[in-house]
């Protein structure tokens, strides 16, 4: 195929977009969540834990609900991070091809491997959700039996 | 195109830059915070653990109460959620403080004094010709206080407080011996 061909080009182009587009996002969602847990901590009080006991199958349903909702946050994170790093790998192949950009198998490398850092964060934020969950909600279990036990 | 190109392929790389950085940033201080929020919560499970034991028996509230008192205490600390579920050391200290606390011995659960660490039995005097009861007015004379009492410590619930209370004979206790109901029936 011709670099300098009409469709090429078109195709650069198209898939140029299609990387701005998911950086965008990734931009605008990372920042969002930043943003918020710096201002808005989220983070409860071991009061709010005993607090729970009060109503534990009511609790337990809404902090399954609140980690499920960060999880998934997560998990779009990093699908949406592999998409825009699949972008970038068409992009650099475009410019590779053309051979208009200097240190290209360089700056290609410092992405990709910046990018599968990123979304091995979070793998393992995701990961740390789950244990959390299971955490508080066998502790909860636990302090909520002995309401039960002499 | 050249200028396109080369200013999507850096973009990604400093936007996914910028965020590992900031990430790493946020995660080193979301560690000192969980340190002295740690450090903060220990102090205050134990000063609530002595405040249990204080003056004012644990037995008379009630687990309802117990939980209030709990959650007033420690709504102003922040529960360092990722520290505990890392350290599996911190989370047992951490656990046996607040299961501690929460055992603490209410009305509804029962009262056995030896175990909840309640107040010790009274202590009988004895003088010449009958016994005093334990900060009674006066020594009790008569049938009922020559024939054996036994004390039993439980919840009144015309005065909300766990006292002691007196039974006898009259009250159904039978305080033969195994050896002097067979010799009665003999």
């Amino acid at each position: 195929m011709d670099p300098n061909s009409a469709v090429f080009l078109i195709a650069a182009l198209l898939f140029g977009i299609v990387l701005l587009t998911v950086a965008l996002i990734l931009f605008v969602t990372l920042g969002i969540q930043l943003v918020t847990s710096r201002f808005l901590p989220i983070d409860l009080s071991a009061g709010n834990l005993v607090s729970f006991l009060k109503d534990l199958p009511t609790s337990a349903g809404q902090l399954q609900k609140a980690y499920d909702w960060n999880i998934s946050q997560w998990s779009n994170f990093g699908t949406t991070l592999l998409t825009g790093t699949l972008g970038f790998i068409t992009t650099c192949l475009v410019a590779f091809y053309k051979g208009e950009i200097k240190h290209l198998t360089i700056t290609m490398l410092v992405g990709v491997a910046a990018a599968l850092c990123l979304y091995l964060k979070s793998q393992i934020e995701i990961n740390k959700l789950k244990n959390q969950f299971m955490y508080w909600y066998s502790l909860l279990s636990k302090i909520y039996t002995l309401r039960t036990s002499p | 195109m050249e200028g396109v190109l080369q200013y999507l392929i850096y973009t990604f790389i400093a936007i996914v830059l910028f965020a590992l950085v900031t990430i790493f940033v946020a995660e080193r201080k979301r560690k000192r915070t969980a340190l002295a929020a740690d450090a903060s919560l220990m102090g205050d499970l134990t000063a609530l653990s002595e405040s249990l034991k204080g003056p004012e028996p644990a037995l008379r509230i009630s687990y309802s109460e117990l939980l209030d008192r709990v959650v007033d205490r420690l709504s102003a600390s922040p529960f360092p959620v990722d520290l505990y579920t890392k350290d599996a050391e911190r989370r047992a200290v951490m656990e046996n403080k607040l299961i501690g606390i929460l055992r603490t011995p209410t009305s509804e659960r029962g009262s056995d004094p030896e175990k909840t660490g309640g107040p010790t039995p009274p202590v009988f005097e004895s003088p010449p010709g009958g016994f005093r009861r334990p900060g009674g007015p006066s020594a009790l004379s008569g049938p009922e206080m020559q024939a054996p009492v036994v004390w039993i410590w439980h919840y009144d619930p015309s005065t909300g407080k766990p006292a002691w209370h007196s039974y006898g004979p009259r009250f159904g206790f039978d305080f033969r011996t195994q050896s002097q109901k067979e010799e009665e029936k003999g």
